[in-house]
């Protein structure tokens, strides 16, 4: 006998059925996807220079005590 | 041709110096006025950290892999006479006593007392080698640290030891930076199958590749050379340096440390320049109330989310701005040294080292974590306080922010009864890369039951930031973030979430 013991898609089914599963496709959402896009966007751009920065001067420090 | 026996002694902690002393004059041939001088300032300094309780099995003749590598791609090709052979110092908690190691129903006892190895090295003044300690060893061991299991053997028995590689360096094969990069290997190689241990004359000839100047006698590393080091031995390094990174800086040293990740440390002082100094940070000091009462709000220099925290009177805490100590394994000085991350080097007794700061840290990530703390940290931040997770007005929030293996966190998650049953199944049975990035959120009063009752889990291998791709699963209050695999988008589930036992297990304590 096999006996299928994953919930995942049970649970999901379930909360489904209650009415509690909403999709983030709305308006509402993308506006607060593209929000939190065009945030990171700044803070990819700024992590970048950092980073490219802290190689340059990762180059000047001897270490030898 | 000659034999050698191998010699050994058992010594309390009392007489440890001394037998260790009078054992250099008559094996490694050190004069009776250097040795006097090398127990005064190097083995009496050394052991005084330990417990009292220590008692020690000496073995001569010992063959250590690291001092035999140096020896024959250096020290053998000098004139002044090198011994090839070591001194190992085994350790135990207790009394100790010969017969105990030939009786089997005494080994569970010795197993329980062992408490790791020093190898004393034939290279005066600098002589302690290749060593592994526990941190039950040390007096003061109020901190979690990133440990491995080592094995050594003892007058013939196997043994092994949850500790941290740590050797001195010998200044001529192994400065302090090539000892970092050794004792990095050592630790990810018996832990990980990915890497493999290296020795002295690898990391010779692997900075060779890229070098102008032959290697020895080592005048030191750049940052630069010991990142390209640690990158041909299979990490995807990152270099942060504290005058790009600033506030930042200190945070995401702490959040690599929190996810059980050994840095190496670049130290120098301000001016004038004399000292650099490459050690490496392993953990940090247990974390009080009190610390936790002292944590001040996150002030963010970014506008948008400091607009979106004021809008909403949160009280924003985050758990890497504790001002803990942090722990240090340095070549010139005995394993697990504590100090605060300003002033990393205070323990030690010369003030001209008072001065020094922490100018860059490199971390040794798995080379397929695509997606490194700075943007992942950045990115839960802004999901937290985006509008997707039910965040009230007057909210507090405290954010503790780490990376784990996605096979360590789901066999805690599976395990801790405190985790609700339907957010286990979104956890367990959601497909994940084998890191992950890991928020809780928590508020400063559940921090200290650790307890919290929010999460966040991203994908380390997603570096597409946009469509909140990293984003695994989120969970705050009632509701729960998950990307539903039918309809291949991102689903809001209404679920009451209940508070839970945070997950600890990146470091460890003693």
């Amino acid at each position: 006998m096999t006996e299928k013991i994953s919930k995942y898609q049970e649970l999901m089914s379930r909360l489904r059925d209650e009415d509690k599963v909403t999709y983030l496709d709305q308006p509402r959402d993308i506006e607060m996807i593209n929000d939190i896009d065009k945030q990171m966007e700044d803070v990819r751009r700024d992590f970048q220079i950092k980073e490219k920065n802290s190689q340059i001067s990762a180059a000047t420090v001897i270490l030898t005590a | 041709m000659s034999k050698m026996n191998i010699e050994k002694y058992i010594s309390s902690k009392t007489d440890l110096s001394e037998t260790i002393r009078k054992l250099i004059v008559s094996t490694f041939g050190v004069s009776e006025a250097n040795s006097n001088r090398i127990k005064d300032k190097i083995l009496d300094q050394y052991f005084n950290q330990f417990i009292d309780t220590v008692y020690a099995l000496i073995e001569t003749s010992y063959v250590d892999k690291v001092y035999r590598d140096s020896y024959y791609h250096y020290f053998s090709s000098k004139l002044n006479h090198y011994k090839r052979d070591c001194i190992r110092v085994s350790l135990f908690d207790g009394e100790i006593r010969e017969e105990m190691f030939r009786d089997s129903t005494q080994l569970e006892k010795l197993h329980r007392k062992f408490l790791g190895f020093i190898v004393i090295r034939p290279t005066e003044p600098h002589i302690i080698g290749r060593s592994v300690i526990s941190p039950k060893t040390k007096k003061d061991r109020d901190f979690n640290v990133c440990v491995v299991t080592i094995p050594s053997t003892v007058d013939c028995i196997k043994f092994s030891i949850e500790g941290f590689p740590h050797s001195s360096q010998d200044t001529e094969t192994i400065t302090c930076a090539e000892t970092t990069v050794w004792a990095i290997m050592e630790y990810f190689s018996n832990k990980y199958a990915d890497y493999r241990p290296v020795l002295p004359s690898r990391i010779i000839e692997t900075l060779n590749k890229v070098s102008s100047e032959r290697q020895v006698p080592s005048k030191g590393l750049n940052v630069q050379q010991i990142s390209f080091a640690i990158k041909e031995f299979g990490f995807g390094t990152r270099i942060y340096s504290k005058d790009q990174f600033n506030d930042d800086f200190e945070k995401l040293l702490s959040c690599y440390i929190e996810s059980g990740i050994p840095l190496i440390l670049a130290v120098q002082d301000a001016h004038p320049r004399t000292i650099g100094h490459a050690m490496l940070c392993v953990g940090h000091s247990k974390i009080s109330d009190n610390l936790i009462d002292n944590l001040t709000e996150t002030i963010f220099v970014d506008q948008t989310v400091a607009a979106k925290i004021a809008a909403k009177h949160i009280s924003f805490f985050d758990y890497d701005s504790i001002h803990k100590e942090f722990i240090y394994i340095d070549d010139n000085h005995p394993a697990f040294q504590k100090a605060h991350i300003d002033h990393p080097t205070e323990y030690y007794t010369d003030p001209k080292w008072h001065r020094c700061k922490v100018t860059h840290f490199i971390a040794p990530l798995y080379p397929k974590i695509y997606l490194e703390a700075y943007e992942a940290k950045s990115f839960a931040i802004r999901f937290l306080i985006g509008g997707m997770l039910p965040i009230v007005d007057n909210s507090e929030l405290l954010i503790r922010f780490y990376l784990t293996s996605s096979r360590s966190y789901k066999n805690d998650i599976a395990l801790n009864s405190t985790v609700q049953d339907d957010l286990k199944i979104f956890i367990l049975e959601t497909a994940m890369p084998k890191f992950i990035w890991v928020a809780e959120i928590s508020s400063k009063e559940m921090i200290k039951a650790q307890e919290a009752n929010g999460l966040i889990i991203l994908d380390a291998t997603e570096a597409k930031i946009f469509w909140i791709k990293p984003l695994i699963l989120g969970a705050y209050n009632d509701t729960i973030v998950i990307f539903d695999s039918q309809t291949q988008q991102f689903s809001q589930n209404t679920l009451p979430l209940q508070k839970f036992k945070i997950y600890t297990n990146n470091l460890k304590g003693f």
